[in-house]
């Protein structure tokens, strides 16, 4: 069967376009995709091509949408289901760990067809079933909301004194819920230098500081970087990756603190050991997520209006084409989802 | 018994009956049909709604929220009066001002309560045809003004969400007499472009027979807790105070105020995300070629037959407010909703013109200053 999609070749333009798919043989699901979501991945392949394995590529690994067929049976035609983004090889030795630890992980869209697409065939064992009543565009965003689940789940323990978050795109505010549902009255402070997405931390609860001179909020000094000057924070959040923004992270770090990294950067940044260890920094990485999948989901079903707010866009098909080739240089306030069909 | 019945009846003759917008049959969020807030309000006031503190068994007291929204205002409390809902305002000023033998001047089509609770008053309506541009023609009120005693005057204005610009609205309180009180209704202020929101406290000042109507049902979120208030001259809000029920709006409406009110900037974030929406429909509209009103409120309303839109907007949960209810039949007002609502409403335009045979009036769309 043929079906609508979004095609990135090699020249790396993103064109409306259509491709075969095979039709689901028992163990798959044939998944009618409600909304995709972009996430800062897609863009980073948008603009290198970088981690895809087949041309032309459909990308989007960020998937709500209605099971439309089921030939094993395993899932009631019509349910709400969110797609597993992850393909872990399931025969390495750190997938005998957990799945995030995969050695050759690989993600929908970048090594077989995603999201973007009006179908989408994965195995069943890779949908999450939603409750009834779920809104499809609430549960497109159970992935990232994973990936910051886990990320704050690498933590030991609640921070003992408040939170710093570079960076208020969508993980840094999926970040920021999550600190606060897990820890309810942690003080998490919010730097960002665009005004829609400090006043979007403000308007979540957030103390916004180092941001624009917002009329709606206190803002405090800041030192230039992104990190505001005078405080301490018992964990920092590198969710920016903006050149340099570990070291400023490790810097704004309290002696005993945590500086968890969950932004994308290639860049090298120096590292000097005898201050890792006469302050007693540690710097924790992540890397998608492990069984957070169904909680996220269980969390977005039950209070949809606490995440409402992070969706800030929705693009259809023939929108996506030329608003994700601009999201490099205007980037979204918050999660931009595509409705990756026509009626 | 019967005479009770033909005496009530004859109350309300004439008087339509009041039709809300129709639910959605999916998610809240397709709601497009009532112009409430579709991120609902900021999560402080869920929690004021859930704590311990909040005492029902106690008569509210108003006097912490009426300063606050005095503040707001950029005036003082005397100048206030809470009322239940705006709603309440229009039948407290009908009860005060108007009656029979009396005359209220109103858009045509109007707001619907203004015209409810001047007729339920007996009194006479006199309406005066909109402009082309969906806006109220000032001039032509004015001149309606004689011999009336009240001015309903809704800006941006309900059902087509165009607004009055500020210099208009000084030249129609120049003219009004002084016996004859202008409501401004700024239920959708909020949503208008900067230059076109008046500076009512310059204005209060200079018209002792102005009263400014507000509601937090819209950019506050409140709609489910009908709060409004008005803003005057202290005499007039003295008046109005007296001749309102002394607890018409509950605490629990008040606890929900003041818990929104300390964060301004969850408003100002829904305000914005309801403006760029707004943007994106009315360019799908002039790109289909659809007749609409430039709207400066949280809604847009377009020369669409109902039955056109209802059948495809409710295969995807949609629902919007059919133009008969509002005195414009051939058009919808469709409420701005959240992201991913309006663009399946966008889908549904694009796909309605895509369909042979099934296209909207391809007219030229209306344009004013501020669109």
């Amino acid at each position: 069967m043929r079906t609508d999609a979004l095609l990135l070749d090699r020249d790396l333009k993103l064109v409306l376009g259509s491709r075969d798919i095979d039709a689901p043989v028992p163990g798959e699901v044939l998944v009618r995709v409600a909304w995709a979501g972009v996430c800062g991945s897609d863009l980073h392949v948008l603009a290198s091509g970088a981690w895809v394995a087949y041309w032309p590529a459909t990308l989007g690994h960020e998937v709500a949408g209605v099971v439309e067929k089921c030939p094993g049976g395993e899932i009631p035609l019509g349910v709400t289901v969110v797609v597993d983004s992850r393909l872990p090889c399931g025969e390495c030795p750190g997938c005998s760990r957990a799945p995030s630890l995969c050695h050759n992980m690989t993600w929908l869209g970048e090594s077989r067809p995603g999201g973007f697409a009006r179908f989408l065939v994965v195995p069943v064992t890779s949908v999450v079933a939603c409750p009834d009543g779920t809104e499809a565009a609430i549960a497109v965003l159970a992935e990232p909301l994973s990936v910051a689940m886990h990320a704050v789940s690498r933590l030991a323990a609640r921070p003992p004194g408040p939170a710093l978050v570079l960076g208020y795109g969508p993980v840094g505010a999926l970040v920021h819920l999550e600190l606060v549902r897990r820890w309810p009255g942690l003080a998490v402070f919010v730097s960002e230098p665009n005004t829609e997405r400090a006043e979007l931390a403000l308007a979540l609860g957030a103390q916004v500081v180092a941001g624009p001179a917002l009329a709606t909020g206190d803002i405090a000094a800041g030192t230039g970087d992104g990190v505001p000057a005078g405080r301490e924070f018992a964990l920092v959040v590198d969710a920016a990756g903006y050149p340099q923004s570990l070291v400023a992270a490790s810097r704004a770090v309290a002696n005993g603190g945590t500086v968890l990294v969950v932004a994308l950067s290639g860049q090298a940044v120096p590292v000097v050991p005898s201050e890792l260890v006469e302050r007693a920094i540690s710097i924790v990485g992540c890397i998608g997520f492990d069984d957070e999948l169904p909680q996220a989901v269980g969390l977005l079903a039950s209070a949809p209006d606490r995440y409402r707010p992070l969706v800030t866009e929705a693009v259809l098909l023939e929108e996506a084409p030329r608003r994700l080739a601009e999201m490099g240089r205007r980037p979204s306030v918050g999660k931009v989802v595509v409705r990756p069909w026509r009626d | 018994m019967a005479g009770l019945t033909e005496y009530l009846e004859a109350r309300v003759r004439g008087v339509p009956a009041y039709r809300p917008g129709r639910p959605s049959p999916g998610p809240t969020a397709g709601k497009l049909s009532s112009n409430e807030a579709p991120l609902g309000p900021a999560p402080e006031v869920l929690a004021a709604l859930a704590s311990p503190w909040l005492s029902v068994n106690r008569y509210p007291e108003q006097a912490a929220a009426v300063e606050a929204m005095a503040a707001g205002a950029g005036t003082t409390p005397e100048h206030v009066v809470l009322t239940n809902g705006s709603d309440e305002l229009c039948y407290l000023v009908a009860n005060l001002l108007l009656g029979p033998g009396r005359v209220a001047v109103l858009g045509d089509p109007c707001y619907q309560i203004d015209a409810t609770a001047s007729l339920l008053s007996g009194a006479e309506l006199r309406r005066v045809p909109l402009r082309e541009d969906g806006c109220h023609d000032l001039r032509a009120m004015a001149r309606a003004c004689a011999g009336a005693s009240v001015v309903w005057l809704p800006s941006p204005h309900n059902p087509t969400g165009a607004a009055c610009r500020p210099d208009e609205i000084d030249e129609l309180l120049e003219a009004v007499p002084d016996d004859c009180l202008v409501v401004l209704d700024e239920a959708y202020r909020a949503f208008a472009d900067p230059d076109m929101q008046p500076d009512v406290g310059r204005l209060l000042a200079r018209h002792p027979n102005l009263l400014v109507q507000r509601t937090l049902s819209k950019d506050w979120a409140l709609a489910g807790l009908r709060v409004g208030y008005g803003i005057a001259a202290p005499e007039l809000i003295e008046v109005l105070a007296r001749s309102r029920p002394p607890f018409s709006v509950n605490a629990v409406a008040l606890a929900a105020f003041q818990a929104a009110a300390g964060n301004e900037a969850w408003r100002s974030m829904s305000v914005g995300r309801v403006r760029h929406e707004r943007r994106l429909l009315q360019s799908a509209l002039a790109s289909g070629g659809v007749a609409y009103y430039p709207s400066q409120a949280n809604f847009v309303t377009a020369r669409l037959e109902a039955s056109f839109l209802g059948p495809a907007l409710a295969a995807t949960g949609t629902v919007v407010r059919a133009g008969e209810d509002l005195g414009l039949p051939g058009w919808v007002r469709i409420s701005i909703g959240w992201a991913p609502q309006m663009a399946v409403l966008r889908g549904v335009l694009a796909s309605g013109q895509r369909q042979p045979g099934n296209e909207p009036g391809r007219e030229t769309v209306t344009t004013t200053k501020g669109a």
